[in-house]
């Protein structure tokens, strides 16, 4: 199923302009624009410390701006609660995986679904308000996970999987919600290269769907296979932006981040 | 007015040796220790028990030798041994039933479960064996008040007012001079930093409790001057709880402050509302640090939620 | 030693009215922190409400018994609403301790000389049951018994209704936690940002769990008291709310079936060993009195030591429960 895109084609999807966000005297993040636009997929990258994880925990509502505008689809989001931007479309996975162990992998899918009937309470007392839709979730939740290869988990705890297959679970999970934007905080962490392989074939995909993939990672050669663009950040500020050829050759990008080291964690480059 | 101030320092101060040590515990380990309580009571029993019976009161062929293993021992005395019986009981609880539950993997929030097991279970072991009445020491049992400036004090409450005063001076030089002191507080402000900087953590663990341990024995034989019960610490564990959460769980400092402030306050509250109510005053600042200042006044702000 | 007494005893003790209230109020806590992982330390406190809604407004506002009832279930409500609304955003041992400051204020509040018009102060309330105890078809002081059954005729009927309503509610918690809402409250239990980043308002599901789960608590109060036909605020301290968490622990946190049979045989176990030590021989009694001090007085105690000890135990060995699994580690949030 495809994502409904309600602006024109053009337009971005996601902006932040003039965001600023300090933690005692330090400026963890001093975005003055970023425009993001739809149907691609955009990197997130830079050293440690530059800011990344905080600008996107504010994108995504984990954290508060202390000012500057963020808008999705032009609507203004600043400040908005995580839970509410999933229901406008935007959703995010975690660099420490969250797949709910205690639940299992079906349970974990049908959470991700919106506006369920049986989740209210005076609803979920009646099994027949609900059970309807449930099947309909329960469906469209068996087909996302035998995109995934994840079928023959399907009953089992999500917590006797493994760790790739946790991540692959909780992006699937994500797709429950049939986002507009998919954050991903890091989503090759830890994650073997058989493994690596199949979730960037999927990730690949997200865009033909009408879907916008946003993403944090040091993997330099992941960031370079997939994206369709790339966001340099480097101590709260944007130094770099464009297609992953562009900086590859970026004289300032490559002297201070990449050089000799494509292919390297970047997180092992030293700041020049 | 200022005899209700007088009252509350007092009760600040007995509180705040009591209140150090379940900071210092909940900094360095993340409990919160529901036992608490009855390391404050234990204290007060053993000071009764020295005071009254001396060792023979268990060890009944001790009664040849003289106090304090045949009898009862002077009050002072009493209360040194309690205040060693304290930090005694504190390693023993730290060593048997809290280090293999860590060493286990026992998760925080079942530890916390644990101290609730634990501190009922004591709590009726020593009404057990002592008894539900109250009863009181033997010597400086009452006293007439000296009356100085308008406001009324006993003898024995100035002096255990003094060493209050003597021993929170001489805790404040120890933390912050020592390095076992040192040590403690940097475990308790970041137990991984301290671990990484090559602090042996566990080894700290042992001295806090050892150390809470006789700190709230040592309170409970103050609290005890009025009655001695085998509630005393259960009675005045949620003064203690505000007191903590007040100063900002996990540092000595704020526990300090704390107990000063919520001592101060419960007394002045009887100004408005009914002394029977007084100690609701304190559960109510517990409340409202919680709602406003969660970390406390001297803690530092961390990221809920 | 009269074993028939003994086994009469214990038998009548495993589906008694103590077992029904602690049941009701443990199917409270096994909403809030079973499924939603809410570390609630005052479920006294919700008992409590639950009993005064009934004893206030029979007492000082001079209600229908049974528009007492009714008023229990909203005081319940509001004390959740108080409760829930600034704390819910805060870490779990914050809200133990807040929970448990409440719980002591209202029994503090209640027995207080401030409150005597309203809540009976120390004395309590007394002699409001009677409309329920008019409806039993059963004579009140007459005893009943088949086999080793024995009951008063007043706790008969207490257990026919006292029964009916434990099994309806337990198993409408069951259908609950089947539902999506269910799901959602489990989720939120293991992480709450994951469930957030998914389009769920945590915040607002936390508020319906512990208002759900107070309101039971506080139908296990009216109960209890109608039970004793007097309402004491003394009786609901924190033991009690410590040993509704023994019984749950029993059982397994999570489980629809946990606190009933927690708390049967917890009930069972404690009527049992306490019978039985006060059945022995005078002989043995005097022997024990003077070498481990076990006089009446203290064979009352050791139902709160075993308590204690449970618990203790519990939660280092198992605290996942009798039904639990060892994956779930029931106590184990993250």
């Amino acid at each position: 199923m495809t994502a409904v895109n309600s602006a024109a084609p053009d337009t971005p999807i996601v902006t932040a302009t003039g965001v600023v966000k300090s933690f005692g005297g330090l400026r963890a993040v001093d975005v003055d624009k970023l425009e993001i636009q739809r149907n691609k997929i955009t990197a997130l990258i830079g050293p440690n410390g530059a800011g990344k994880t905080t600008f996107f925990n504010l994108l995504t509502g984990f954290d508060q701006v202390d000012t500057g505008v963020i808008t999705l689809d032009g609507e203004d989001i600043t400040g908005t609660a995580p839970h509410r931007l999933a229901a406008k479309g935007m959703v995010r996975t975690f660099q420490l995986t969250k797949a709910l162990a205690k639940l299992s992998t079906i349970e974990n899918m049908k959470l991700g679904a919106l506006h369920q009937r049986g989740e209210k309470f005076w609803s979920a007392l009646i099994p027949g308000m609900w059970s309807k839709q449930d099947r309909e979730v329960e469906a469209r939740a068996d087909a996302i996970l035998q995109r995934f290869n994840l079928t023959h988990m399907r009953d089992e705890y999500a917590g006797t999987m493994s760790g790739g297959q946790r991540k692959l679970l909780e992006m699937a999970r994500a797709l429950m919600t049939d986002p507009r934007v998919v954050m991903l905080d890091e989503p090759m962490a830890g994650v073997n290269p058989a493994l690596a392989q199949s979730l960037l074939e999927l990730i690949k995909l997200l865009p033909g769907e009408g879907r916008t993939v946003i993403f944090v990672e040091h993997n330099m050669d992941v960031v370079q296979e997939i994206s369709d663009w790339v966001v340099v950040m480097a101590e709260g500020k944007i130094i770099a932006q464009g297609t992953p050829a562009e900086i590859k050759s970026n004289k300032a990008v490559v002297d201070a981040y990449l050089g000799a080291h494509h292919g390297e964690d970047l997180s092992k480059v030293e700041l020049s | 007015m200022s005899q209700l101030t007088l009252e509350g320092l007092k009760l600040g101060l007995y509180l705040a040796m009591a209140a150090i040590g379940l900071s210092l515990i909940f900094g360095t380990t993340g409990l919160v220790n529901f036992a608490h309580a009855e390391l404050i009571t234990w204290g007060t029993l053993m000071a009764y028990f020295f005071n009254i019976y001396g060792l023979v009161g268990t060890f009944g062929f001790l009664s040849v030798l003289p106090a304090p293993f045949g009898g009862g021992v002077n009050f002072i005395f009493a209360t040194l041994l309690a205040t060693i019986a304290g930090g005694v009981l504190g390693y023993v609880l730290n060593r048997v039933v809290f280090r293999t539950a860590r060493n286990s993997g026992v998760s925080l929030l079942a530890q916390m479960v644990m101290t609730i097991g634990l501190s009922i279970l004591l709590r009726y072991v020593f009404v057990y064996f002592f008894g539900s009445r109250y009863r009181v020491y033997k010597d400086y049992a009452s006293q007439r008040a000296n009356t100085f400036w308008g406001m009324e004090l006993t003898t024995r409450d100035a002096i255990a007012m003094v060493i209050s005063v003597v021993i929170l001076v001489g805790v404040g030089v120890g933390l912050t001079r020592t390095r076992t002191g040192r040590a403690m507080r940097a475990v308790s402000d970041n137990r991984d930093l301290a671990e990484s900087s090559g602090i042996n953590v566990e080894k700290v663990i042992s001295q806090v409790w050892i150390f809470g341990g006789a700190l709230a024995a040592l309170s409970g034989t103050f609290f005890g001057f009025d009655t001695v019960k085998w509630d005393i610490g259960t009675r005045i564990l949620l003064l203690v709880f505000a007191a903590v959460t007040l100063g900002g769980l996990g540092t000595a400092f704020g526990a300090l402050v704390g107990a000063l402030i919520v001592g101060v306050v419960i007394n002045w509250s009887t100004l408005i509302i009914d002394t029977e109510l007084k100690n609701m005053t304190a559960l109510l600042v517990l409340i409202l640090a919680l709602l406003l200042r969660p970390q406390g006044i001297l803690g530092k702000k961390q990221r809920i939620g | 030693m009269d074993w028939g007494f003994i086994l009469e005893r214990s038998f009548s003790a495993m589906i008694g009215p103590e077992v029904v209230v602690y049941a009701l109020a443990a199917v409270g806590l096994n909403v809030h922190f079973g499924y939603t992982g809410l570390m609630n330390f005052g479920q006294v406190g919700f008992m409590a409400a639950g009993a005064y809604g009934v004893g206030v407004s029979v007492y000082w506002l001079g209600w229908n018994f049974w528009v007492g009832i009714l008023f229990s279930f909203v005081y319940a409500a509001i004390l959740a609403l108080l409760l829930g609304i600034p704390t819910l955003r805060l870490r779990a041992d914050y809200l133990s301790l807040v929970t448990i400051a409440a719980s002591e204020t209202i029994r503090l509040l209640a027995r207080s000389r401030v409150m005597q018009p309203y809540t009976g102060g120390v004395e309590g309330v007394n002699q409001f049951a009677g409309p329920f105890y008019d409806l039993s078809p059963f004579e009140l002081g007459k005893f009943y018994s088949i086999g080793p059954f024995k009951y008063l005729g007043r706790d008969v009927w207490m257990l026919i209704v006292g029964w009916t309503l434990l099994i309806l509610i337990t198993l409408m918690v069951r259908q609950l936690m089947r539902s999506p809402w269910g799901r959602t409250l489990r989720a939120i239990r293991e992480d709450e940002d994951a469930t957030r980043a998914l389009g769920k308002n945590a915040y607002y599901y936390k508020m319906q769990a512990l208002m759900l789960g107070g309101i039971i608590g506080g139908v296990a109060g009216t109960l209890q008291v109608i039970q004793k036909a007097s309402v004491q605020a003394d009786t609901f301290n924190p033991v009690i709310t410590f040993t509704i968490w023994t019984i749950l622990i029993i059982g397994g946190p999570g489980r629809v079936w946990s606190p009933i049979v927690g708390s049967s045989i917890y009930w069972t176990l404690i009527v049992f060993i306490e019978n039985t030590l006060r059945q022995l021989p005078p002989g043995v009694r005097t022997t024990l009195e003077d070498t481990v001090q076990l006089s009446d007085f203290n064979i009352a105690m050791l139902r709160f030591i075993l308590v204690g000890l449970g618990l203790l135990l519990l939660a280092r060995y198992r605290p996942q429960g009798i039904f639990g699994s060892r994956e779930e580690m029931a106590l184990d949030r993250r």
